[in-house]
């Protein structure tokens, strides 16, 4: 069976082709962060406008990478949401009308199921149930697997998330957009105990909060501005990446400790953009190194949004009574525990 | 000839479908059925006449301008469907689509069609019936609707919702125009005279170069952000 993925929910453009027994034959992704770059972030209109000229360009250059045809497939499946909504609407009005012509079904995917999923694609997959830490610019989610479209929300942030707080606090760092990953660069080589960040919640349940550490930090740069005469040396900028990032991931870590210990599992999943990020990964390897857990992380590229993982969760939740509505979806917010098995 | 037409770029959306001389329309009432009942829509039409959608010869779209999110609708359908069946496209000015209707249904020879462009503009051009067609006379615009410029001598019609809009400043030009027909949005079947002739001219593209028109470019984010 293959079924083609379609990921346009926010500034990436992602197509993939999955088939069953081969796995990800073919994939393509378009990033748009040299067109959102010079607004310092994403811009809606703009994002959309980038997915629809890129799309359907790149549906024919990953099945000709494939060898196979529209003819082949058997489903194509795109984000249906969470995310923005021009964006959305250009994936799902492009996957729709294709099936519709095709004659076979289009599957509307749950933009975060595809990121829990998509560990699933990796040599060494996890079982089911395990214990999901999913967290990205628009997320940050502790999430109990216990099977397909079985998922409970057992913590979550209460503010900014985490690629969020990464975001802001690049700006205030002078970074360039995406923030995330300048910051990380920025921190490599600093000292991440020069200032002692706060580690908001860590003690109270599973819930985090990151606007805290956020505001700390923001106040520690105009202290060290005004030290330093307005300019920030880039010794400083350096230790304030490095500190800022080191309360992060501890924070992260340790939720994912007590949240192993709240639900009884031993199997602990990294999804979503920000589990792209090396000193989360090498933290969490270290935990699981340590007895603590069995600790998964796909590799960056399928952290990042991708088409491989739209492609391989509406391969997961292809049926074959499906009938075809050609009805587009489209949903800015969707809670993830609203979802049911297949 | 068999096209499919569909236009999103207004309030209203609206398909059509030619079979040699016989049109079969559909009206989709608002923004939010228009992503919903596109596609059915679609369905429903062709299952009417009895055609295959792959027995067409080709999809027509209006390509705006007008609402960014209705055109790429119109834009990543016609793209889809086309696609499917490897099938060229025809995009055709959405604010062509609305003189050839003001033609159509109240004989409008000339029209100045002016769209209501959102952030105090709007978006509009003057149009010529030549041999049944509505032909440019002129560029497509954008800006605000006291650069709106009239057409000199000849009487013309006022055409499309700019000038029901922005009345106010539009008070010089309403006054000069013979007619005003503000509620003529553009329709599907009104994309067909145009998408015929230009497909038996040779012009149409892939589908995968299917694109809105949007007018309003990059520019319009970096002004509102520096403001």
């Amino acid at each position: 069976m293959k079924v083609l993925g379609i990921e346009t929910s926010c500034d990436e453009t992602g197509v993939a082709l999955y088939e069953h027994g081969r796995g990800i034959v073919a994939e393509a992704l378009a990033s748009q962060a040299a067109v959102h770059a010079q607004f310092g972030g994403v811009v809606p209109e703009l994002a959309s406008r980038d997915h629809i000229s890129k799309l359907a360009p790149m549906v024919c250059t990953v099945l000709d990478d494939a060898n196979s045809s529209l003819e082949e497939l058997d489903a194509i499946a795109y984000t249906a949401g969470p995310g923005l909504i021009g964006a959305l609407m250009v994936g799902g009005a492009l996957a729709e009308s294709l099936a519709l012509g095709l004659g076979i079904p289009a599957i509307p995917v749950h933009h975060m199921e595809a990121h829990l999923l998509a560990c699933l694609l990796e040599r060494d997959p996890p079982e089911f149930p395990f214990l999901a830490l999913l967290v990205s610019g628009g997320h940050t989610q502790l999430v109990e697997v216990r099977e397909l479209g079985r998922y409970r929300i057992v913590g979550e942030t209460l503010d900014d998330a985490a690629g969020e707080a990464f975001d802001k606090v690049a700006r205030l760092l002078s970074l360039p957009y995406p923030g995330g990953p300048a910051l990380a660069a920025l921190a490599d080589g600093g000292d991440a105990e020069r200032f002692a960040f706060p580690r908001p919640l860590k003690n109270r349940g599973l819930d985090l909060s990151f606007s805290g550490l956020k505001t700390a930090v923001r106040l520690t740069v105009e202290a060290e501005r005004k030290t330093h005469g307005g300019e920030l040396p880039d010794s400083v900028r350096r230790d304030l990446a490095a500190s800022f990032q080191e309360a992060v991931v501890d924070t992260l870590a340790s939720k994912c400790v007590q949240a192993l210990d709240a639900t009884g599992l031993s199997r602990l999943v990294v999804a979503g953009g920000v589990g792209a990020n090396r000193q989360l990964r090498a933290t969490l390897a270290e935990l699981g190194a340590r007895g603590g857990a069995d600790v998964h992380y796909p590799r960056p590229s399928l952290c990042t949004d991708n088409g491989a993982m739209i492609a391989y969760a509406g391969a997961c939740r292809q049926s074959a009574e499906a009938a075809p509505a050609h009805r587009i979806i489209a949903r800015p917010r969707w809670p993830l525990d609203e979802l049911t098995p297949p | 000839m068999k096209l499919l037409a569909i236009e999103t770029s207004s309030a209203v959306g609206s398909l059509a479908l030619l079979d040699g001389d016989s049109v079969a329309q559909r009206e989709i009432a608002t923004p939010r059925a228009q992503s919903e009942r596109v596609l059915p829509g679609v369905g429903e039409l062709l299952d009417e006449a009895g055609l295959a959608l792959g027995s067409l010869d080709a999809i027509a779209f209006g390509r705006g301008p007008g609402s960014f999110s209705g055109i790429r609708l119109g834009a990543a359908v016609a793209q889809g469907l086309a696609l499917s069946k490897d099938l060229p496209v025809i995009p055709v000015s959405s604010l062509a689509a609305a003189a050839q209707r003001a033609w159509r249904e109240h004989g409008a020879e000339r029209s100045l069609v002016c769209v209501d462009a959102r952030m105090g503009e709007v978006y509009w051009a003057l149009f010529n019936i030549e041999g049944g067609l509505a032909e440019h006379d002129g560029p497509e615009r954008l800006g605000a609707p006291a650069k709106l410029v009239c057409p000199p001598d000849e009487p013309w019609s006022a055409v499309g919702d700019g000038f029901a809009e922005y009345s106010a400043e539009l008070q010089a030009p309403l006054v000069r125009a013979a007619a005003v027909f503000a509620d003529c949005r553009p329709t599907a079947r009104d994309l067909l005279p145009r998408a015929r002739r230009d497909f038996a001219a040779g012009q149409f593209c892939a589908a995968t170069a299917a694109l809105p028109v949007y007018l309003r470019g990059e520019d319009a984010w970096r002004r509102q952000r520096s403001n």
